[in-house]
């Protein structure tokens, strides 16, 4: 009997850490799950949404820090918060997991998971109805046996990059995932490369640019053997990759779910989506969980007051100058004359007077002084700003750090268009101006993301962008998966040549990487002339390089002529010398000789050479000097050939 | 004289049988059994899991309506009376009380288990008193008059000592606590039978949003009489006006769902606006769904009679000084109002109150399940229905 009723739990299993390095110095000794947003650790946050949506026994893997979560978990329980009831809370954890591939392989090693889970990060904010989704789940699952997962996403305003966003293509058909990319913070993707086939085998594809990716997935006990299957999955980046390209192989499929209206679900994996989601907690976006309804205990102890100001029963907030969007604590208090607007103030704070507080974000004990001005920061527990000083844009102040009078703190690089953040640290110490300097290289950690006042003006650049797009194709960074694609051609072509092997298999292993990175025909025509002409034999010498070319291609000419077959491809042979000679300065004086050999051997023809010369773009205008003779040449040949006729 | 009290007496000892009371022990030993989890008193966890469960429940949207939190309240502290170690009534009021604390900070918009909280104790202080005054009476009866009952028990002015351990109080609690279940299961009824004498034939009626006792009024009224045309406003952003117009379409009236805005358009037409309530303060003035407080100036501009549908249970002895005052209103979710991945929610603030406040000059008359009132007449219901020292929990 017992046993017949375990089969009907609702599981979940909350990963916890998967980033503690986006959240150095309040992370360093504790877990990111404990990191509180608006006065609540995010631990409670995520157990509290899934008791709302009825799940019944929840796994916390903890990376690191395992025994302070336990000791939060059981604390919470004994004071008996909204989610103890009806649910239980157990926390699992290994040493040596680096990620969430390695949690979840040994989630299945121990078989704790009985059916459908549900699979969130404990850093994620949600009020999303979960069950419904996982009966949606359970459906698709009775006539599809390999679906592996249900991934959740939430519309959100475009134009904002924190790091969760995602491009996505889905057949509207039946809810599949066909494409999935990552959008990237620090700059706009020029273009997004997607199969041909997507469109080609699904009657409607929608693609999706504007998705946060919060973190959620319903899962079927199918995806824990996958990952124990597949060694090389990390993160779930990585199995959504690997299941896309191999689907067939893996005959495992994920669904897509939008979280409808009045649902919210985000994701807090840096500072800035900590401000926004705290933000978003502040305007109500997260309702229930919002702090004046109690987000994990029974009683409501915060007022919620008119411009979203929740008070607790025991702060105080005197007449001050401005005020909205704040969270004040038990036992803090703020004095008159200040400007608060987005605050977050922990317990037992105080606040001088006429302070300017703007997306400040405190923690217990913090002591603000008269005159203090502060933008977009997060101060640790027991630190203390002293009178008439600056904190500006990004800084995050370590826990018990003192700030002397009169300092100015900033972030270093706030001219660098990559964000970067860095935090003073310090222990005690009434002069931090002198250390400040010394620490800023220690802590300086490129990448992550800093508070700062999120843009929302875009209208202007959409179109730039892909106008520039078109002008410079080549001229851009190359994407990641052509570079590898290059890279491996050259390899293929360099041991072919050396070890003279049949230019047949050379083929077949070109086709096989082709296929392997998507790459389309002509990208295929282009990077193979690339790769010939950069191969080490032929970069040997600059003085005889048609010789070392004729060489060369003695033994790779049929793999050359094979793809180079027809007008268009002869046209992408020659753009891929173009990129070569505009590369390399060797080949610059050798560009007339390289195609006059490449004709003379018959790989490519006079009416490709000569529309792709009219279409030289200004980068490669130097050329058209170069070849002026040949094509001079040319142009007489097929004159007389013609008057021969 | 004495024969008359010897006749009060037996008549009080027969309502306690020996077969009820045994009764009474069978079950109490059966839900002891099961119960005991739920109603462990432990000093240092004073929710009790029933009353947590409750609050679980209600948080998770999984109770809802002001009658079935009601049901659900009322059961529970019958059951924490007939389960809960309590020796004296002074003990078993500072359990329910302490309990009926927790409930209100827990869920303050639900004022409904504060209001049946007041009953139930209110019903301890009667049935001690009549039990005391008993039992005075069989060990003093040489000075017991009935004289002497009438003005011990109406005599509110001594403040009263509950300490004593009483028997039978139980059982006498028990019995009475029967009384509300049965007046809970047919206030409904007793409201919706008022349906004819407020609505007539051929009659334009406006609602608001979907309220039970709204349901069941004009299911009765479409029953009876003909030609009735109602109104729905549809209540955004949760537009339940759209369930009670689906519900009500099965009956022969013409039914109009309009979006809020056009309230005041129609209102001209219109005979008699009947709304539900979510309760009713002190003073007679209602907190009702976001909306009514629109419909209620706007029939006072046409001089239209506005009806609040309102049981009993609703009636709560709190009056209210400030809207922002002890979480009068509740701020719904922000994206009912304007979607998420919109530009603007990142600059606005957006707020979706689901109460409006009605003042009381605004009501017509209030139909309980004990009949028609004024609003003016709500003190003297409260009065009856509480006792003064309880008004603050």
């Amino acid at each position: 009997m017992e046993q017949f009723q375990k089969k009907d739990v609702v599981q979940a299993v909350l990963l916890t850490d998967l980033r503690p390095e986006a959240f150095k110095p309040i992370c360093d000794n504790s877990s990111t799950a404990l990191l509180t947003l608006a006065n609540v650790p995010l631990l409670d946050y995520a157990l509290e949404s899934l008791n709302r949506s009825g799940i019944e026994e929840v796994f916390v893997y903890a990376r690191l820090h395992m025994n302070d979560i336990k000791e939060h978990i059981s604390k919470r329980q004994k004071q008996g918060c909204t989610w103890s009831i009806n649910m239980s809370v157990k926390v699992i954890g290994a040493e040596g997991c680096r990620c969430l591939g390695d949690a979840l392989r040994d989630i299945d090693a121990k078989s704790l998971i009985r059916g459908h889970f549900v699979l969130m990060e404990a850093e994620t904010v949600t009020n999303a109805n979960l069950s419904y989704f996982l009966e949606e789940h359970k459906k698709t699952a009775k006539y599809d046996k390999g679906i592996a997962m249900t991934v959740i996403y939430k519309e959100v305003i475009t134009g904002v990059r924190t790091g969760d966003e995602v491009m996505i293509a889905m057949s509207t058909d039946n809810k599949r995932l066909q494409y999935h990319q990552r959008i990237k913070t620090n700059f706009r993707e020029q273009s997004f490369a997607m199969p041909l086939d997507i469109f080609l085998q699904n009657s409607n594809v929608a693609l999706h640019h504007n998705l946060a990716d919060p973190q959620i997935a319903i899962c079927s006990p199918l995806l824990l053997t996958l990952f124990s299957d597949n060694f090389d999955f990390e993160n779930r980046d990585d199995f959504v990759r690997g299941l896309i390209i191999n689907e067939e192989v893996l005959n495992s499929r994920i669904y897509v779910e939008m979280l409808p209206r009045e649902q919210y679900a985000r994701r807090v994996s840096n500072w800035l989506t900590y401000q926004i989601v705290s933000n978003d907690v502040i305007n109500r976006w997260s309702y229930p969980l919002v702090p004046d309804m109690g987000i994990c205990c029974l009683r409501q102890q915060f007022l919620f007051l008119r411009n979203n100001i929740y008070k607790h029963e025991s702060a105080t907030l005197s007449k001050l100058m401005s005020k909205e969007n704040i969270v004040l604590d038990s036992g803090s208090s703020v004095d008159t004359g200040s400007k608060l607007s987005s605050v977050v103030i922990g317990r037992n704070c105080k606040i001088g007077k006429n302070c300017n507080l703007d997306h400040v974000y405190m923690y217990d004990d913090v002591v603000i002084e008269d005159n203090c001005s502060l933008e977009y920061c997060l101060i640790g527990s027991g630190a203390k700003i002293s009178s008439n000083s600056h904190v500006l844009e990004g800084v995050v102040i370590a826990p018990k750090t003192v700030i002397a009078p009169n300092s100015n703190i900033t972030t270093p690089s706030e001219t660098d268009p990559i964000a970067k953040r860095f935090s003073i640290s310090t222990q005690k110490t009434n002069d931090t101006e002198e250390l400040d300097d010394e620490e800023d290289e220690e802590w300086e950690v490129g990448g992550f993301l800093k508070m700062r006042s999120v843009p929302f003006s875009f209208e202007d650049s959409e179109y730039n962008s892909s106008t520039e797009d078109e002008l410079s194709s080549h001229g851009s960074p190359v994407p990641d998966d052509t570079n590898i694609f290059l890279s491996e051609v050259i390899d293929s072509l360099t041991r072919g040549y050396n070890e003279k092997s049949n230019p047949d298999f050379l083929i077949l292993e070109i086709n096989s990487s082709r296929y392997a990175y998507n790459m389309s025909l002509s990208e295929v025509n282009f990077y193979v002339t690339k790769a010939i002409l950069s191969l080490p034999k032929v970069k040997e010498s600059s003085a005889n390089i048609v010789q070392n070319l004729h060489h060369v291609l003695g033994h790779l000419g049929p793999v050359i002529s094979n793809y180079i077959k027809y007008k268009d491809a002869m046209i992408d042979c020659l753009k891929g010398v173009e990129d070569c000679c505009n590369q390399e300065e060797d080949f610059k004086a050798k560009v007339a000789q390289i195609v006059h050999y490449l004709y003379d051997k018959d790989y490519v023809a006079e009416d490709a050479i000569l529309e792709w010369y009219e279409n030289l773009s200004d980068e490669s205008e130097w050329m058209k000097t170069h070849l002026k003779k040949l094509i001079d040449w040319l142009m007489a040949s097929s004159e007389e050939e013609s008057e021969e006729e | 004289m004495l024969n008359l009290l010897f006749q009060s007496n037996t008549i009080t000892i027969f309502e306690f049988s020996p077969v009820q009371i045994l009764q009474f022990k069978r079950n109490l030993t059966f839900k002891r059994q099961n119960m005991v989890e739920d109603f462990d008193i432990s000093p240092h966890n004073p929710p009790l899991k029933a009353i947590a469960g409750l609050i679980h429940d209600v948080k998770r949207g999984k109770l809802e309506g002001s009658y079935n939190i009601t049901v659900k309240t009322l059961d529970i502290l019958k059951k924490i009376i007939s389960v809960c170690d309590w020796k004296s009534a002074e003990e078993l009021m500072k359990l329910i009380r302490t309990q009926g604390k927790i409930l209100a900070s827990a869920l303050p918009q639900e004022v409904v288990t504060a209001n049946i909280t007041r009953r139930i104790i209110k019903l301890i202080r009667e049935e001690y008193d009549l039990l005391q005054a008993k039992v005075h009476q069989i060990t003093d009866d040489s000075q017991a008059s009935l004289h002497k009952l009438v003005t011990q028990t109406s005599d509110n002015d001594i403040s009263r000592d509950y300490s004593k351990p009483q028997e039978g109080l139980r059982e006498a609690l028990l019995d009475h606590l029967q009384e509300i279940e049965t007046e809970m299961e047919t206030c409904s009824e007793n409201v919706s039978a008022q349906a004819e004498e407020h609505i007539h034939t051929s009659e334009v009626i406006l609602t608001l949003g979907h309220s039970r006792s709204v349901e069941n009024f004009l299911k009765r009224a479409v029953k009876k009489r003909e030609n009735l045309t109602i109104i729905i406003a549809e209540c955004a952003p949760a537009c339940r006006g759209h369930h009670l117009a689906a519900n009500l379409a099965t009956g022969s009236a013409e039914i109009v769902v309009i979006p809020d805005s056009t309230i005041f358009a129609m209102m001209s037409r219109v005979n008699k606006v009947i709304i539900g309530t979510h309760s009713v303060l002190a003073n007679g003035g209602l907190r009702a769904a976001c909306g009514a407080y629109t419909v209620a100036l706007a029939a006072k501009h046409y001089s239209v009679p506005v009806i609040v549908l309102a049981p009993m249970y609703k009636l709560s002895p709190v009056h209210m000084c400030n809207v922002e005052q002890d979480a009068f209103n509740l701020v719904e979710c922000a994206e009912g109002v304007i979607p998420y991945n919109s530009l603007a929610a990142k600059f606005a603030k957006v707020y979706s109150p689901i109460f409006d406040y009605v003042p009381p000059e605004l009501v017509t008359l209030f139909i309980s399940n004990m009949g028609g009132h004024a609003p003016s007449y709500v003190y003297r219901l409260l009065s009856e229905l509480y006792h003064p020292e309880d008004y603050e929990l």
